[in-house]
C-alpha cells in the first residue's frame, strides 16, 4: 500500500488536487465555474464531463504525441478535444436530456476551457499515456471539488436547496429567513472562489 | 544674494528655547570619546588602556577609510574602554590631565598659504586633523569617501531644528576662523553655497557677505539637504556635500593653529533644564557634569543632538563628536482617560483636530510619549504636507514594505534629508525614519558606496 | 479611575509576548487604549512626537457623523408615525426612532467588532480604530426596516472582504461600509430596494391615506416625459425644503443635507476630511447634471430634466460625498489626485443614479468603482510629479 502512494503516478494524480490545483491555485477554468454553479446538480454533470473529457484527451495526445508535427499541434488538439466534447454532449442528450438542457451550451463550451487545453501541451504532449490519464483524472477532480463545493454553497445560501431538494425549512422563512439573492449572481462565484482561494492558503501557509 | 523659500516646513514651537548666554563649564576628570555614536562608524582602535595621550593623539581610525581618524580632546591617560553588544567599541575613557596639552598636527596655515594649497592637500589636512566625519555627503548621508571631491559643497549657516546652537553665538569672534574654513572648503571644491536663515541673528558682516543664499521657512528650511534640494540645477549636484557653520570655523581653527580645535559651543535644552542655554565645552565632556542643571534626576530622556534627529543617550554617555546639543526630556507621561474625546487645549499637533489649534502659544512642552499606539498607514496625508523636498513619505514606505526600492527611487527617496518631520506628523505612529534609514543603507550598500 | 489603570497595569503581564493569554492582546490593547493614552514611549531618534493619533483621527468623524445619526433616529421615527397618523410630537417619535435604529447600531457594532476582534487575534495585530466609523457610517445607510440578521451578515461580509482579507484597516482598497452596503444590496434586493425605508407600525389598513413610502429619487426615475420631475415629485408630496431638511423616506442617516453639512463642516475645520475629495465630487455631480438638463429635450426621460438643487439635495448624494468619499483609506493618497477621485464620483454617480432605471442611487456604486480606481490615479500623478523632479537614482 505505501509504495502505492509513492508511485508517479500517484504522485501526478494528487498535485493537481490541491497543491497545483487549476481553479484555486492557476485560476483557470474560471467562467465555466461562473456559468453551471447555480445548482449542484448540473456542476456535478459538468465535472463529470470535463474530467471524461480531460482524461480521454490527455490519453490520445499522449499516445499521439511522437507522430503530431509540431507546427500544426494546436489544430490536431483541437480535433482530438472537440471528438470528444461532442461525444460528451451527445451521450448526455441521450440519458439525461433535462440537465443538457440546463448546461445548454456549456457542455459544448467544454472545448474552450483552458484546463484542457493547457493539459495537453504542458502535459499529454510531454508524457506517456499512463500518467497522462491520471494527470488528466487528478486535474478533472481538482477543477470538480472546487466546483462543487462553489454549487454547493450557491445552491444552499441562494436558493435553500441542495440537489434540487428543499434543505432549509419552512419554519425559517416563516420567521424572515431570505435567501441570498447575490450568490446567483456571478459576484457569488467570484465571493466564494476568493474565499476558497483565501482558505486553502492559510490551510496551506502559502500567504 | 539669492532667496530660496522651502516649502512645507513646519516650527515644533518646542519648549527650552537655550537663552543666549553662553557660560563655560567646569572641568572634571574624566571626558569619553564615543565612536558608537558616529553613524555607520567601523572602528579600528590605536590606543590601550593605561596609555598617555595628548590632544590630538590617534585614538581610532574607520576601517573603511584609513585616513579618517579620530583625535583625542583632552590630554591624559586612557582610563578604560568599554565595549558593547559583539564587542562593538562603546566608549573611550580619558582621564584628564587638565593640562590640554596640544599635539602639532601639521604647520600652522594662513589664509594665503591655503590658497596655494591643492585640492587634494587640503583633504589631507582635514583628515589628519580628524574633522574629516563633519561632512555629509549626499544622497547617502555618510561620511565622504576621500578619493571623489564633491561637485559642490553646501554651507548652512543656522539650524533651526530645536534646539541647535544659534549661530550669532557659536560665531562670536571666530570670523576669521570661519574665513579660513570656507577658504578650504572653496579649494576643494568649485562652488561653495552658504545659506543663512531668513531670521538669522548674525550679525558678523565678514561672514554675512559670503552669504549666497537666504533660506526661508521653518524647521527643516536650514538642513544643508533640503538647501541643495532646492538649488540644485541638475542631477550632477545630488553626490554634493553639506556642512554646518561651527564645522567649517573647527576647520578653519584647525588649519590656522595646526592643532585638533576640541572645544565647542553646545546647547543644554528640554523640559527639564533649569535655565536652557548655550555652552562652551571641551569635546568629551561627560553628561553628567550636567546633570545640576536638571530640575528632577529619575525619569529622563537624554537626547544627544536635536530632538527630532538626536541619538537616544544616557546620563553617564559624553558629547561626542558630531554632536552640538544635549536635551534632556520628560520620559513618557501621565496617563489620562479617553485622551481622544478631549478637547486637547493642551495638545501640541500639526493639524487641526485638537482644540489646542485655536491657541496662540508660543512653546509647547513635549515628553517622549508616543501619544497613540502603532498602526498601518490610513493614508491620511498628513506626511506629504510637512515633507521639505516635496516627496510622499507614505508611498515610499508602503513600496518599501512591500520589497520595491527602484520605485521610491525614481519618485525622489534619494532626496529625503531625513529630517524626521514625517515620523513626528504620523498619526499611526510608523517609524518611517527608520524605516527610510534601512532602506537608504541598502541601497547605499548594493550602489557600493 | 486610578483603580481601573491599575487593574489593566497589574494584569498586562498576562497578555505580553510569552503572557499567558498572549493571544488576547489585541483585545486587551483595545480596552486600554480606549481607556487611557498610552504610556508608550519612542524608541529612538524622533524623540517627541504629535499629539494626533488615529483614534482622535476617527472620532473626529464620529463627532462629525454624530448630527447625522440623531436626526436619522428622529426621521426615521417621524417617517414611521406619519405613515399611520399617530402623533407627530418629538419624544414619541424620537422613541419610536430609537427602537428602530439603535438596535442596527448594536448589531452593527457588535458583530463588526466581534470579527474584527477576531482577526485581529489570530493574525496578532492592534485593533484598528477605523472600524469605530464603519460601525456607525454602515447602519446609517440601511433603510429603517432592515432585519437585523441581515445587517449582521453584510458588517461581516464586509469587515472580512471589504478588508482583513487584505490585512485589515490601512491596508484594505475598499470603503468596508460601502462593501458591506452593497453585499446586502444585491444579497437582499427586496430589503433593500422598492419601498422598505419606513417601518409600518401595525396593519395595512391603518396606513394613512395617500401616504407613499416611496422615496423621490423612485418619484423622479419613473416620471416619464413630457411631465416634468420636479411637477412629479411636488404632486408626491416632496418640496425641496423637506428634502433638505431631511423628512423625507430614505436610509436611515442620508436624509438631511443639513445634517450632513454640519458633519462636512466638522471634517473640513478639523482638516479630517478632504476639501478636495468633496469639491471635486460636487464639481462633478453639478456638471453632469447641468448637462443632462441640456439634453433633457430629447428624451422621455424626465429625470434628465430634474434641476441640479433637486438633485444635489435628494437621495444620498451628500452623505455619500461627505462620508463615504473622504475614507482616507481607500482614496487615493495624494492630494492632487483626490480631486479627480472626487470629481470622477460625482460623474459616474450622477450618471448611474439618473439613467440606469436598475439602481435606484448611483453614489455606492460610483464610489466602490473609483475605490478600486484610485491607486490608478494615484500612480499616474506620482508617474507626472517624478518626471518634474531633478532625478536623484543611481
Amino acid at each position: 500500500m505505501k509504495s502505492l502512494f509513492k508511485t508517479q503516478a500517484y504522485k501526478t494524480f494528487k498535485k493537481p488536487l490541491v497543491e497545483a490545483n487549476p481553479v484555486s491555485i492557476a485560476i483557470l477554468g474560471i467562467c465555466s465555474a461562473l456559468a453551471v454553479t447555480t445548482q449542484m446538480i448540473p456542476s456535478i454533470v459538468m465535472v463529470l464531463a470535463m474530467t471524461t473529457v480531460l482524461t480521454f484527451s490527455n490519453i490520445t495526445i499522449s499516445i499521439l504525441r511522437n507522430i503530431i508535427p509540431k507546427n500544426i499541434r494546436i489544430i490536431v488538439e483541437l480535433v482530438v478535444i472537440s471528438t470528444l466534447v461532442i461525444l460528451a454532449d451527445q451521450v448526455l442528450k441521450a440519458y439525461m436530456f433535462d440537465v443538457s438542457k440546463q448546461l445548454s451550451v456549456f457542455v459544448g463550451l467544454i472545448i474552450t476551457n483552458c484546463i484542457i487545453m493547457g493539459r495537453a501541451e504542458a502535459f499529454a504532449l510531454a508524457n506517456g499515456p499512463w500518467l497522462s490519464m491520471w494527470d488528466g483524472l487528478g486535474n478533472g477532480l481538482g477543477y470538480g471539488y472546487i466546483l462543487i463545493v462553489v454549487s454547493f454553497f450557491r445552491e444552499l445560501l441562494g436558493s435553500g436547496n441542495l440537489m434540487g431538494i428543499k434543505v432549509i425549512p419552512e419554519v425559517f422563512y416563516e420567521s424572515g429567513y431570505v435567501d441570498m439573492g447575490i450568490m446567483l449572481l456571478a459576484p457569488g462565484v467570484f465571493i466564494v472562489i476568493g474565499l476558497l482561494v483565501w482558505g486553502q492558503n492559510v490551510l496551506t501557509k502559502k500567504t | 544674494m539669492k532667496s530660496i523659500q522651502v516649502k512645507n516646513t513646519y516650527d515644533l514651537q518646542l519648549s527650552g528655547l537655550p537663552d543666549t548666554a553662553c557660560d563655560t563649564v567646569d572641568e572634571t576628570d574624566f571626558y569619553g570619546v564615543s565612536p558608537s555614536r558616529i553613524k555607520e562608524l567601523k572602528a579600528k582602535l590605536l590606543v590601550k588602556e593605561g596609555q598617555a595621550v595628548k590632544v590630538g593623539s590617534c585614538l581610532f581610525f574607520d576601517k573603511k577609510n584609513e585616513k579618517n581618524v579620530f583625535l583625542s580632546p583632552v590630554s591624559g591617560t586612557v582610563e578604560k574602554i568599554e565595549y558593547g553588544d559583539r564587542r562593538a567599541l562603546q566608549n573611550i575613557v580619558i582621564k584628564s590631565d587638565k593640562q590640554f596639552q596640544k599635539e602639532t598636527l601639521f604647520d600652522k596655515q594662513t589664509l594665503a598659504s591655503i590658497d596655494k594649497l591643492e585640492d587634494k592637500d587640503v583633504a589631507d589636512l582635514i583628515q589628519k586633523g580628524g574633522l574629516w566625519s563633519v561632512f555629509t555627503a549626499y544622497p547617502f548621508q555618510m561620511t565622504p569617501n576621500s578619493d571623489l571631491l564633491p561637485p559642490a559643497i553646501y554651507v548652512s549657516i543656522d539650524s533651526d531644528e530645536p534646539h541647535l546652537p544659534q549661530s550669532q553665538i557659536f560665531c562670536e569672534g571666530e570670523k576669521d576662523n570661519f574665513l579660513a574654513g570656507l577658504k578650504a572648503l572653496k579649494k576643494m571644491t568649485s562652488t561653495v553655497h552658504v545659506g543663512v536663515a531668513d531670521k538669522t541673528k548674525l550679525k558678523e558682516t565678514k561672514i554675512l557677505e559670503h552669504v549666497t543664499h537666504r533660506l526661508k521657512g521653518h524647521y527643516p528650511a536650514n538642513n544643508h539637504g533640503v538647501f541643495l534640494y532646492y538649488n540644485k540645477k541638475d542631477a550632477s549636484e545630488n553626490s554634493s556635500w553639506g556642512v554646518s557653520a561651527q564645522d567649517v570655523i573647527r576647520i578653519g581653527k584647525l588649519l590656522t593653529e595646526g592643532t585638533y580645535p576640541n572645544e565647542k559651543v553646545i546647547v543644554v535644552a528640554g523640559a527639564l533644564v533649569k535655565k536652557p542655554r548655550h555652552l562652551k565645552v571641551v569635546e568629551g565632556y561627560p553628561v553628567k557634569a550636567l546633570e545640576k542643571e536638571l530640575t528632577k534626576k529619575a525619569g529622563l530622556r537624554v537626547v544627544a543632538g536635536g530632538v527630532l534627529t538626536g541619538q537616544r543617550s544616557s546620563i553617564d554617555s559624553f558629547i561626542s563628536y558630531n554632536e552640538y546639543a544635549v536635551h534632556f526630556l520628560q520620559e513618557g507621561k501621565e496617563q489620562e482617560m479617553f485622551t481622544f474625546f478631549r478637547p486637547g487645549f493642551d495638545k501640541p499637533t500639526f493639524g487641526r483636530t485638537y482644540l489646542s489649534a485655536l491657541v496662540k502659544k508660543e512653546e509647547w512642552e513635549m515628553n517622549t510619549c508616543l501619544n497613540g499606539g502603532h498602526r498601518a498607514c490610513i493614508a491620511c496625508g498628513e506626511c506629504p504636507k510637512v515633507c521639505p523636498v516635496e516627496s510622499h513619505p507614505q508611498f515610499f514606505m508602503k513600496d518599501l514594505e512591500a520589497g520595491d526600492i527602484e520605485k521610491p527611487i525614481e519618485q525622489g527617496f534619494l532626496d529625503c534629508v531625513s529630517c524626521g518631520i514625517c515620523t513626528y506628523v504620523c498619526p499611526s505612529k510608523i517609524e518611517l525614519d527608520s524605516i527610510f534609514y534601512d532602506a537608504r543603507q541598502k541601497i547605499a550598500k548594493e550602489a557600493g558606496v | 479611575m486610578k483603580i481601573l489603570k491599575d487593574i489593566f497595569n497589574k494584569n498586562e503581564h498576562y497578555f505580553e509576548k510569552g503572557g499567558k493569554y498572549a493571544n488576547w492582546y489585541p483585545m486587551y490593547e483595545a480596552f486600554y487604549s480606549f481607556l487611557f493614552s498610552t504610556k508608550e514611549t519612542t524608541k529612538t531618534s524622533v524623540h517627541v512626537r504629535d499629539s494626533l493619533d488615529t483614534k482622535r483621527y476617527m472620532s473626529i468623524v464620529l463627532i462629525a457623523l454624530t448630527p447625522c445619526a440623531l436626526f436619522g433616529i428622529f426621521n426615521a421615527g417621524f417617517q414611521a408615525h406619519k405613515a399611520v397618523g399617530e402623533s407627530l410630537d418629538l419624544i414619541p417619535v424620537l422613541l419610536t426612532g430609537a427602537q428602530l435604529v439603535l438596535p442596527l447600531i448594536a448589531v452593527s457594532y457588535i458583530v463588526g467588532l466581534g470579527v474584527e476582534f477576531f482577526s485581529c487575534m489570530v493574525r496578532g495585530h492592534e485593533v484598528n480604530e477605523g472600524f469605530l466609523v464603519t460601525g456607525l457610517l454602515y447602519p446609517l445607510t440601511l433603510p429603517a426596516t432592515m432585519p437585523l440578521w441581515q445587517a449582521a451578515v453584510g458588517i461581516a461580509f464586509g469587515v472580512v472582504v471589504g478588508k482583513e482579507v487584505f490585512g485589515g484597516s490601512g491596508r484594505n482598497f475598499l470603503n468596508p461600509a460601502l462593501t458591506a452596503r452593497a453585499f446586502v444590496f444585491f444579497a437582499y434586493p427586496a430589503q433593500m430596494s422598492g419601498e422598505v425605508w419606513t417601518k409600518v407600525m401595525g396593519a395595512k389598513d391603518q396606513i394613512v391615506e395617500g401616504w407613499s413610502g416611496a422615496t423621490a429619487l423612485a418619484v423622479a426615475a419613473t416620471t416619464e416625459a413630457p411631465q416634468k420631475a420636479v411637477d412629479a415629485l411636488q404632486d408626491a408630496g416632496f418640496s425641496l425644503m423637506d428634502s433638505i431638511v431631511g423628512i423625507v423616506p430614505g436610509s436611515i442617516g442620508e436624509t438631511s443635507v443639513v445634517m450632513v453639512l454640519i458633519g462636512a463642516f466638522i471634517l473640513l475645520i478639523t482638516g479630517v476630511g478632504s476639501w478636495r475629495t468633496m469639491l471635486g465630487s460636487l464639481l462633478g455631480a453639478v456638471s453632469i447634471s447641468i448637462l443632462f438638463n441640456l439634453f433633457s429635450g430629447g428624451t422621455t426621460i424626465a429625470f434628465f430634466g430634474l434641476p441640479t438643487v433637486w438633485q444635489l439635495s435628494i437621495g444620498s448624494y451628500a452623505f455619500a460625498t461627505v462620508f463615504m468619499a473622504t475614507d482616507p483609506v481607500s482614496s487615493p493618497g495624494l492630494e492632487s489626485s483626490r480631486f479627480i477621485y472626487g470629481f470622477l464620483i460625482g460623474v459616474l454617480g450622477m450618471i448611474i443614479r439618473v439613467t440606469n432605471p436598475a439602481y435606484p442611487e448611483g453614489w455606492m456604486l460610483a464610489i466602490l468603482l473609483m475605490n478600486v480606481f484610485a491607486p490608478l490615479i494615484d500612480h499616474v500623478m506620482l508617474e507626472r510629479k517624478s518626471k518634474k523632479r531633478i532625478p536623484n537614482v543611481i
